[in-house]
């Protein structure tokens, strides 16, 4: 409790310092200021269950020339609605702030130095997301930044890293060279969805027959805070041939999601820890004729991991032995409006391993209507393949439609629903029974 | 030498006269090429970009942003607002090579040509009316009538052009050869949309139409678009019209 107070005056105090920093700004070159207000909830179809409720305060500040420098900056207060009473004296408490779960995030903030120290140099210094990749959402290719899974079918959103960016653009090869001295692992979504990500890792697990894991405390065991371990680092070559933009890439870090590397039957807990990885990595995007196309691959070289369970041999839950994920896509708009866009591909976000990689395939559909007021996605779907010689009992399926009405300008409101079914070991099998109505509503200034 | 006062009015009744006879004898390809010249004369222009969207029972909303062109093919397009949609940036390149840059993903994504028919941002411009290229590479010329002020040309699709429009019907001013008014109809043959450019400065020497209203006949809605601290000729940088500068922080 008095450890959750004094995170809360943290969050506090930082805010009031970062606001306090931002009124210092005003001097500064085309300062803009702005931001959004939203609220987002889900619910279960089944059970009613609140499982996701957020309220966001989200700011952003950026200033600069253009020509020589760029900063930007932007911090979200977040609350979430369950608070966390379980005594009279704590609601009689006057500080009741630590009761109450949310929490001041600074996002990104990083520092753009441009033409600097070469005019064919861009610096970018601080915390920022680094996105690579030419597909759309699901990236092999990108590795640096964390993925956000914390809204688990909302694919496609990253974490910042604190690190360093450099890219020299040359005349026909732009190289852009990154650092990351810390470590920073992925977000996962609330604890009834983590278990599905997090069970692709333990289904195969050989224990002792009569041993269960259910109760086990998961334990993380993050990087040691030197560079030899926390860090990453990660290169990219990048040039535009025949109509094509191209990328060849190359990262040594680690995993973002955490694996299995011992548990203690004794105290009941199951440790995790962040495996080291090297991947090299090419992607493309281009158009044939006006079809837009895109395809992205990227080799893994993942260190090998045995659980250590005392008194057993080691088993071995992540193996050295080099794989590949990768993904193909197109999208096309039709005269009537109609936006679609299919990929397929090979591993998604979570898996890892050679022997864990899924087939999936992702459909999009969408159309806007009055001058882009109402946006309907009637057809958004993954289906995944976790065994080609029976299907049909192998199978899962996302379903995620949606509606997007902009009643004015600034104002957005969401309205949709997740779908999920499956047979077999997948992802969405394990979601099978999360089926969900959200709502979201944002409003910027 | 000074000339005297008769000998100036000769030489601008002769040009006056001259004009007129030179431009009854061009053809519809001569018209078109000079209004695709005039049109896009200036070497490069930068400018703030104010679009009033007009809906059919008077509501209006604003988009402002900022504009980069070179050339007739080469032009960087950035949001200011509204708030939800500032920092957004569009980057239109020779060969129907065009990127978004979304700052909420802090990525560049590279779009197909297949957008370039649908509506830019709401408005009532497509991605298409609002890149600059010469309609002669797109279009065939025939001259329909020659009135005391314009040309009206019929242009209709050159074979394996992706467009939705059936024809164009461009009125190209007498004067100065600048394009004043495109009737734009769809695959039915029925006119759709209007674009009017009846409001033009020069700047350095060169036209530039600073506000031009594209109007929807069929939904009644319409996008009024204005120029503002308009700079032309300043020698814009090609480094400019690149990924690099479309993610830059401004």
């Amino acid at each position: 409790m008095l450890n959750m107070r004094s995170t809360w005056r943290h969050h506090l105090n930082l805010f009031f310092v970062l606001t306090i920093c931002t009124s210092t700004l005003f001097a500064l070159e085309n300062l803009s200021i702005g931001g959004y207000v939203q609220t987002e909830n889900h619910v279960g179809f089944d059970d009613l269950e609140l499982t996701w409720n957020e309220n966001r305060l989200n700011l952003k500040l950026s200033a600069g020339n253009f020509m020589n420098y760029g900063l930007y900056s932007e911090v979200q207060l977040r609350g979430f609605g369950y608070v966390g009473i379980d005594s009279v004296s704590m609601l009689q408490g006057l500080e009741q702030s630590g009761s109450y779960p949310g929490g001041v995030e600074l996002r990104e903030a990083y520092l753009d130095l441009y033409s600097f120290p070469i005019s064919s140099v861009d610096l970018r210094l601080g915390r920022q997301i680094i996105n690579w990749g030419s597909a759309d959402a699901l990236n092999p290719t990108s590795n640096i930044s964390p993925d956000n899974l914390e809204i688990l079918l909302d694919f496609g959103k990253h974490i910042a890293v604190d690190g360093f960016q450099g890219t020299y653009y040359g005349s026909y090869l732009n190289l852009t060279c990154v650092f990351v001295p810390t470590f920073t692992p992925t977000r996962l979504p609330p604890p009834s969805y983590s278990s599905a990500l997090l069970s692709a890792f333990s289904s195969g697990l050989s224990l002792p027959p009569g041993v269960s894991l259910e109760g086990f405390t998961q334990q993380i065991e993050l990087p040691d805070r030197d560079l030899n371990e926390s860090s990453q680092y990660a290169g990219k070559l990048s040039t535009f041939m025949h109509g094509f933009d191209l990328s060849l890439s190359y990262y040594y870090g680690r995993y973002h999601l955490p694996t299995p590397s011992a548990i203690s039957m004794s105290d009941s807990v199951i440790t995790l820890i962040y495996p080291k990885v090297q991947v090299i990595g090419g992607d493309f995007a281009g158009a044939i004729g006006s079809v837009g196309i895109w395809g992205e691959g990227a080799v893994f070289f993942p260190e090998e991991v045995l659980l250590d369970i005392p008194g057993l041999p080691g088993e071995e839950v992540l193996n050295d032995e080099p794989y590949v994920r990768f993904i193909a896509g197109c999208d096309y708009t039709f005269g009537n409006g109609v936006y679609v866009n299919m990929q397929a591909l090979h591993g998604f976000l979570h898996e890892q391993g050679s022997e864990n990689l899924n087939d999936y395939v992702t459909f999009r559909a969408e159309q806007s209507f009055l001058n882009s007021k109402l946006t309907l996605v009637p057809a958004s779907i993954a289906i995944s393949v976790s065994d080609w010689e029976d299907p049909t009992e192998n199978y899962g399926l996302a379903y995620v439609p949606e509606l997007t009405y902009r009643p004015f300008d600034n104002v957005e409101l969401t309205f949709g629903g997740a779908i999920l079914h499956g047979e077999g070991e997948n992802l969405f099998r394990q979601l099978n029974d999360r089926d969900e109505l959200f709502f979201k509503a944002r409003a910027s200034f | 030498m000074r000339l005297s006062t008769y000998s100036v009015l000769v030489i601008v009744f002769s040009c006056l006269f001259s004009t007129g006879a030179f431009a009854q004898d061009l053809s519809a390809d001569e018209i078109l090429s000079n209004a695709d010249d005039v049109s896009n004369e200036a070497p490069d222009l930068k400018a703030l970009v104010e679009m009033i969207l007009i809906e059919a029972d008077g509501d209006q909303s604003v988009r402002e942003m900022e504009i980069y062109q070179k050339g007739a093919d080469s032009r960087l397009m950035r949001f200011l607002s509204p708030a939800g949609q500032r920092g957004i940036g569009f980057l239109s390149l020779p060969d129907d090579v065009n990127y978004l840059y979304l700052p909420a993903f802090g990525s560049v994504r590279r779009i197909a040509s297949h957008v370039e028919n649908q509506n830019f941002a709401g408005t009532d411009f497509s991605y298409d009316d609002l890149s600059s290229f010469r309609f002669g590479d797109e279009y065939e010329p025939t001259l329909n009538e020659t009135t005391d002020s314009h040309y009206i040309l019929e242009l209709t699709p050159k074979s394996g052009i992706s467009t939705d429009y059936s024809k164009l019907l461009m009125w190209v001013r007498l004067d100065n050869f600048y394009p004043s008014r495109i009737e734009y109809y769809n695959r039915s043959g029925d006119l759709w949309k209007v674009l009017e450019q009846n409001e033009l400065e020069q700047f350095q020497g060169y036209w530039v139409s600073v506000e031009r209203v594209m109007s929807d006949v069929i939904s009644g809605h319409s996008t009024s678009m204005g120029m503002t601290d308009v700079e032309v000729d300043t020698g814009l940088s090609d480094d400019i019209f690149s990924q690099r500068y479309l993610t830059r922080i401004q």
